[in-house]
């Protein structure tokens, strides 16, 4: 956790282009509207005011409401770790890194090549990011393609939950997200308790341009209800779901989000809703939703801006590669995007070291790299500490012109405080580095997430619990498969 | 023997005429598409076709036009936005000028097969699969486009009225990808199976899935969908 960085805050909007996004933004509202599938969501729209047409189901959501949604909104929302060191508090320009999630590949760290994910890839990838000290959140980084397709959300919290302490954030793929919160209710101690422990968060999204989806608006209220944080934004791609301007898919997707919020804050006051867009470009010689573009990043800049002065909780991505393999341009595609989504001040940052091949394929060792591309970043963005110690007056008047620091009681005093530490990145010289065998970035960071993977142990759920949580697992299957 | 001569040149002459105008049109056409001058496109076919001009050379320099544009788009010279936007001003020209006009003089046109595509029940996700659909028009398919939230019984039914030779099913959710299983699984039931063909693709789609639920084929992008659409029909590549 990057705690209210110092420096490196990016605004990249003038209070006067803030002003014309944000009123943009309400006339799409009031004008164009927004497509709700979900039958209670209309009704509910309506009841406060919305002007609703039941048979287009186009809602125009006039601007006092959706500001009204905006003041109703949790300022801060808390995002509990099972074990209370690992609680995260949502607000301000309080900086967090989290796993990216959904992948249906991975780029195997034991044999080098590309296959379809599993569950126990899930449980390495939790195991890692619960010792990695710079991840903060946990997200099921893969999808087990080794259970039946309905249930596999399921199966991916079921995983996630056994092997971390962290708090855990969970992509609903349209599945009823009642399942969902029993299941980590089994762990805290039932539904109101999780109120209180709230361990887990959903993901789920609009479908751009300007829908909301029949089970995800569904989920959205589910979430507001039960008081868990949740993440509701959308994922347009500038060119084909958004216009091609980046101001105009900044409006779009901050009416969809903002549309989302006022479903949420009309269901349960106070709902703990986490802002953002997952706004990228759609390449145009492929037609891929680039994880790797800087677009997306300018937008992370855009809507946390926007998120702050609406004092609502933000999210945000970082730590992905449109890459096939662990190579320069995943590497380069990670920090980028990580350093821009961190200087931003975002609460969530997701995909961490996660995302090769557009969100398909995950890689632990990406995870890895990424943790330490985070530890710099984390250096850089608490900027410099200037006090009468610091500034070393003294020590500077003793040494002297032409003397040397190494000896000095201040420099023993400083040195570790105020210095980074490379754990994976190489200063060897040249000659150490070939007699310790020439390895690269990638062949070192593949030995330290295979070390990790074999040492560390995740505090286990207690006996009692764990059967709880695989009772609830097989009575939320036997329903869904039993459809 | 002058006269023979005159006789012979003036059908010649005017045939002459008439390839000058044809090519005349033809260039017209091509331009208003390689520009993406929808208008002009529309224009084009308009004069033309009130000049008595033949439809189905009409339609064949559309199609020309149309694979000069994925050509140029393989080649990297066209971007996407421009490709699809080219595919959708031919679209419209061809079914709402030149097949009215077509079916009248009873000739359909020709093209390479039909595709019916949509995404899955269940599944309201559009763009990926209009991708697709709009580039297998530009190759020269003729396009079934069901739209999303496609329930089985639908995609049933269009195989069994229609003359379908591909179906295409999306998908983008997990939770929606069982739904192309059980499609298959209904054209098995009904005996429909073996008339046509089925690709799958969607970005939780993957070749194994493709395998396990008996699928014809699996794309992870539109190009090669037309590549496979091509492949699985037995259609050379030109």
């Amino acid at each position: 956790m990057i705690e209210s960085p110092k420096i490196g805050i990016f605004e990249i909007f003038s209070r006067d282009e803030l002003y014309r996004i944000h009123t943009a933004t309400l006339e799409v509202l009031e004008r164009t509207g927004v497509r709700v599938e979900e039958e209670k969501a209309l009704e509910l729209l309506n009841s406060i005011g919305a002007d609703v047409n039941f048979s287009t189901k186009i809602v125009k959501i006039p601007k006092h409401i959706v500001e009204d949604a905006i003041k109703y909104s949790a300022r801060t929302v808390q995002f509990a770790g099972r074990n209370k060191k690992f609680d995260l508090k949502l607000e301000g320009k309080r900086v967090n890194f989290g796993l990216g999630e959904g992948a249906i590949n991975i780029l195997d760290y034991k044999t080098g090549s590309i296959r379809p994910s599993t569950k126990t890839d899930i449980i390495n990838a939790t195991k890692l990011a619960d010792a990695l000290s710079n991840i903060d959140f946990v997200m099921p980084l893969f999808t087990a393609q080794d259970v039946p397709k309905p249930v596999m959300p399921l199966h991916d919290l079921h995983a996630s939950l056994k092997n971390t302490e962290k708090p855990i954030m969970v992509v609903d793929f349209g599945l009823d997200a009642t399942h969902l919160i029993n299941m980590a209710a089994s762990v805290v101690g039932g539904r109101d308790k999780l109120k209180d422990r709230p361990i887990l968060g959903m993901y789920s999204e609009p479908i751009s341009p300007l829908t909301h989806g029949r089970e995800h608006t569904r989920n959205l209220i589910e979430f507001a209800k039960a008081e868990l944080p949740i993440v509701y934004i959308p994922s347009p791609a500038s060119c084909s779901t958004a216009p091609a301007t980046m101001a105009g898919a900044i409006v779009q997707s901050n009416a969809e989000t903002l549309s989302g919020n006022v479903i949420a804050q009309f269901s349960k006051k106070g709902a703990r809703f986490i802002y953002g867009a997952d706004t990228t470009n759609m390449d145009q010689r492929t037609g891929v939703f680039s994880y790797g573009a800087p677009e997306w990043m300018i937008v992370n800049l855009a809507m946390a801006q926007l998120g702050r002065h609406y004092e609502l909780p933000i999210w945000s991505t970082g730590g992905c590669s449109d890459s096939k393999v662990l190579d320069g341009q995943a590497t380069l595609e990670a920090s980028l995007s990580l350093f821009a989504a961190a200087s931003s001040g975002a609460n969530l940052i997701h995909d961490v070291g996660s995302f090769l091949n557009f969100g398909l394929t995950g890689s632990l060792e990406l995870i890895t790299i990424c943790d330490e591309i985070i530890s710099m970043i984390s250096y850089i963005l608490k900027g410099v500490e200037v006090t009468d110690e610091t500034l070393a007056l003294d020590v500077i008047d003793k040494v002297g012109p032409g003397g040397q620091f190494m000896t000095q009681e201040h420099t023993l005093k400083f040195f570790k405080k105020e210095h980074w530490m490379p754990k994976l990145l190489d200063r060897q010289t040249r000659s150490t580095w070939e007699k310790t065998g020439s390895k690269d970035l990638a062949t070192r960071a593949n030995e330290r997430t295979k070390e990790i993977l074999a040492k560390h142990q995740p505090t286990p759920l207690s006996k009692d619990i764990e059967n709880d949580l695989d009772n609830e697992l097989r009575k939320a299957e036997k329903k869904i498969l039993q459809k | 023997m002058n006269e023979i001569i005159i006789r012979k040149i003036i059908p010649f002459y005017k045939i002459h005429i008439l390839l000058i105008q044809m090519s005349e049109t033809a260039r017209e056409i091509k331009e208003a598409l390689l520009t993406l001058d929808r208008e002009k496109l529309i224009q084009t076919t308009k004069t033309s076709l009130d000049k008595g001009e033949n439809p189905q050379e009409l339609l064949s320099a559309i199609t020309a036009a149309l694979r000069e544009v994925g050509d140029k788009f393989e080649s990297g010279e066209f971007f996407l936005v421009e490709l699809v936007s080219a595919g959708e001003a031919a679209k419209t020209v061809i079914s709402e000028y030149l097949k009215p006009v077509l079916k009248k003089i009873g000739s359909e046109g020709k093209h390479l097969g039909v595709i019916a595509i949509g995404t899955v029940a269940g599944d309201i996700h559009d763009i990926g699969k209009s991708i697709v659909a709009s580039m297998l028009f530009t190759a020269g398919f003729e396009i079934l486009d069901l739209g999303v939230d496609v329930t089985v019984e639908k995609f049933i039914e269009t195989v069994k009225n229609g003359n379908v030779d591909v179906v295409a099913m999306s998908a983008l959710l997990s939770t929606t990808l069982p739904m192309q299983r059980e499609t298959i699984e209904a054209l098995k039931k009904k005996d429909l199976r073996d008339k046509v063909k089925v690709i799958v693709g969607g970005s939780p789609v993957t070749e194994e899935w493709a395998k396990e639920i008996g699928a014809d084929g699996f794309a992870d992008n539109a190009s090669e969908a037309v590549r496979l659409v091509k492949k699985i029909l037995d259609i050379s590549e030109r």
